[in-house]
């Protein structure tokens, strides 16, 4: 007999080993520093866009601000090892902590707030830490950046080689991303998709909405900050435009690219959009002899049309073919059948 | 279930290959088309803010790109090599500006020109430092590198010439203000030392953030002090709104603003109301008013070209471009295509350079050229007026 967990949310593990098998076959490919970059970038974006899936995609809430934490994250671990000489992986940890900290904070008052409200004090957030980070420019180096942060290394390797570090980091992805379903199939997952339903109803069951709420914000936030973390030792300089409301747009645009209700998602959008750019921008230039920013045209008309056609994103796509046991197995109606369809993605 | 699951994964992993295949092969075109005759060609990068806020510089530059690109495909290869110019638009994102030159060192350039703004030359010069790529920066940096050569004049440089004309007009009390950007807030450090050394003081000191509307608040707390001059640190649209708002405030002392202002963008901001109004400009700004020398007729050669391909004026910042690009050209002309070869000629052999932003001499410093290039620039009828 199956596990109801495994009734519930279909086996995982495949999953995984075609991500691992990905991951493992890429660099076989691909020589080149470029892609390689973007493969990295897209690692880190992706650690990012997962915690914002949870947020959004299951908790139901929304955030416009995520830009802030991982600059708060990058600058944590900046400040830490340019000017203290902290360890990279101790200012990484301190970062992290901070973040979940401060966004616990921020998250009990701002998460009071529902719909567009919420959206627009999220970016106030991004707001006022963009400022901090320009203001404080004895700690920060202000509008003109922080410069030298240093390379990682693990166990003597050298993290700084990029092949090294894009290992490294889509190991984390990995690690986030078991994490980050272990919490979606568990209760807390659970409770977090009746939220994302009806918080009334979920209220009236005796559940403590504002604390699951304000955690998994708390939770992406601190993704966020890891990830800022790992762009600061990778790009080893920061500075403040890169964590602006325009990032946090962009996140947001990654996970609703690939479906919102999804992990898988999150990493198939932030994949999309990041190659998506760089070949809009080589057609742009090679083809019709268009100069700047095309791709910015190009990702309204793709918003509009994901909305429109695929509102699950691009991973509802790749749903097509689904033929659910529990679905055949009991008679159910049409509503629950998406419903059941829609945790496929887990 | 199985199923499912196998039909999803095959989905997911033959799609994302093909994002990976897609962005592949865009980088194994560019290898074929310019691999065919990869012997024959030498790659420059250049790393431009074509657009976003920063392409009220970037965009003199890019075009300066495009009139090199031609001027050097009309004068024929070198050595049976052909120059070819790689340009990348970075949009004033430091993320981009680093995948740029990430792009450029897997197309093997042999050296890059860039980027625009200060803040991203800090983020791309680790990237030229680990490959040994020579990096000539448009955009004034402090760097200790070896590989790092400075086209545009360091701040202090900048500065020198506002030095004089205070020193000249006899002002003691001046009020600094400028934009808390990468370019703004490098500065007050290096004016402050200068200014110390000739006795000159700086009383009031105000900041405005780079995309303010309006300067007001600022402009009023440095009345209340009294300087005898102002002098602002900014890139335009700022600058040229704050100049504004001074005149609006009937200011009756100079104010003197930086290179970054030294743009036909800021004389139309301030057209018909620019009393008092300078900036340190380049010599490229004022080239009819000046005393015959190779440095007039090298600037007019560039400034007629330029005039008669886009229709309007080159700036410094075209002018640092412009030269970074000859320095490696003349590298190249010197028998180096190798980024080894050029930087070790840069080192030993290039001595002193004439360029259009100053006078080079690597053998001295390779962190700024001389000031000889740039002098204070006041206004008149709308148009620069050279006062020496």
């Amino acid at each position: 007999m199956e596990k109801v967990e495994t009734i519930l949310y279909g086996r995982r593990w495949k999953s995984f080993l075609g991500f691992i098998a990905l991951i493992l076959i890429l660099p076989l490919v691909v020589s080149s520093q470029y892609v390689f970059t973007l493969l990295i970038l897209i690692g880190i974006y992706c650690i990012i866009t997962i915690g914002l899936s949870l947020l959004i995609g299951y908790a139901g809430q929304i955030s416009i601000g995520h830009a802030a934490f991982v600059g708060i994250g990058a600058y944590v671990s900046g400040v830490l090892t340019v000017k203290y000489s902290v360890s990279p992986w101790v200012a990484m940890g301190i970062g992290m902590v901070a973040t979940f900290i401060i966004a616990y904070l921020i998250g009990m008052q701002v998460l009071k707030l529902k719909g567009h409200i919420l959206a627009l004090a999220t970016i106030a957030i991004n707001i006022i830490v963009y400022i901090l980070l320009v203001g404080l420019s004895d700690y920060t180096g202000g509008a003109g950046g922080l410069v030298g942060i240093p390379n990682l290394s693990l166990l003597g390797l050298d993290l700084g080689n990029q092949v090294n570090f894009y290992f490294f980091v889509w190991s984390i992805v990995f690690v986030v991303i078991l994490f980050s379903t272990n919490i979606i199939r568990s209760s807390v997952g659970r409770i977090l998709r009746s939220i994302h339903d009806s918080e009334i109803g979920t209220e009236t069951l005796g559940v403590n909405v504002t604390k699951f709420k304000v955690a998994i914000f708390a939770l992406s936030a601190m993704y966020a900050s890891l990830a800022g973390s790992l762009y600061a030792h990778y790009i080893n300089f920061i500075a403040p435009p890169t964590f602006y409301i325009s990032f946090s747009i962009l996140l947001l645009v990654m996970v609703m690219v690939g479906g919102v209700h999804s992990i898988w998602g999150a990493i198939i959008g932030t994949a999309s959009i990041m190659f998506l750019n760089e070949v809009i921008r080589f057609v742009g230039h090679t083809y019709f002899n268009i100069n700047g920013e095309v791709e910015i045209v190009v990702y309204g008309l793709i918003i509009i049309l994901v909305m429109i056609f695929i509102p699950k994103g691009l991973v509802g796509i790749l749903d097509v073919r689904k033929i659910s046991p529990v679905k055949s197995s009991i008679k159910k109606d049409v509503t629950i059948k998406k419903n059941v369809a829609s945790e496929k993605g887990v | 279930m199985k199923k499912f699951f196998i039909g999803k994964l095959v989905a997911i992993l033959s799609f994302v290959f093909l994002l990976v295949v897609a962005g592949c092969g865009i980088e194994n075109a560019e290898e074929t088309s310019g691999g065919k005759s990869e012997e024959g060609v030498v790659k420059i990068g250049v790393i431009v803010a074509e657009t976003g806020p920063a392409s009220t510089l970037g965009s003199a530059q890019a075009k300066t790109v495009e009139l090199l690109q031609k001027q050097l495909d009309e004068a024929g290869p070198i050595d049976g090599k052909k120059v070819q110019l790689i340009k990348q638009d970075y949009e004033t994102n430091d993320t981009k500006a680093v995948v740029a030159m990430d792009k450029l060192i897997s197309e093997n350039v042999v050296a890059v020109v860039g980027a625009t703004q200060s803040s991203t030359t800090m983020a791309i010069i680790p990237k030229a430092i680990e490959k040994k790529l020579p990096l000539l920066t448009i955009a004034p940096i402090e760097s200790e590198s070896e590989y790092v050569y400075s086209m545009a004049q360091s701040t202090t440089v900048i500065a020198m010439p506002i030095v004089e004309y205070l020193k000249k007009n006899n002002i003691k009390k001046v009020a600094w203000v400028n934009a808390s950007d990468g370019f703004g807030v490098t500065g007050m450090p290096a004016f402050e030392a200068l200014a110390k050394e000739n006795g000159i003081e700086i009383i009031a000191h105000e900041e405005f953030d780079a995309t303010a509307t309006d300067m007001t608040i600022q402009l009023t707390k440095v009345r209340k002090k009294n300087p005898e001059a102002i002098i602002v640190w900014s890139r335009t649209p700022g600058a040229g709104i704050i100049a504004r708002n001074f005149k609006a405030m009937n200011f009756d002392i100079p104010m003197i603003q930086s290179t970054a202002a030294a743009n036909q963008g800021f004389l139309e901001q301030v057209k018909d109301d620019n009393e008092n109004i300078m900036v340190v400009g380049s010599k490229l700004s004022v080239i009819d008013q000046l005393p015959d020398s190779d440095q007039k007729e090298m600037l007019k050669a560039f400034s007629d070209a330029y005039k008669k391909e886009f229709n309007s004026e080159p700036d410094l910042f075209a002018a640092h471009l412009l030269d970074g690009i000859n320095v490696v050209v003349k590298a190249i002309k010197a028998g180096n295509v190798t980024s080894e070869d050029i930087h070790t000629y840069l080192q030993n052999d290039l001595g002193k350079y004439l360029g259009a932003t100053g006078t080079f001499d690597f053998g001295v410093s390779q962190a700024s050229p001389e000031p000889d290039g740039i002098s204070v620039l006041s206004i008149e009828n709308n148009d620069w007026k050279f006062t020496e």
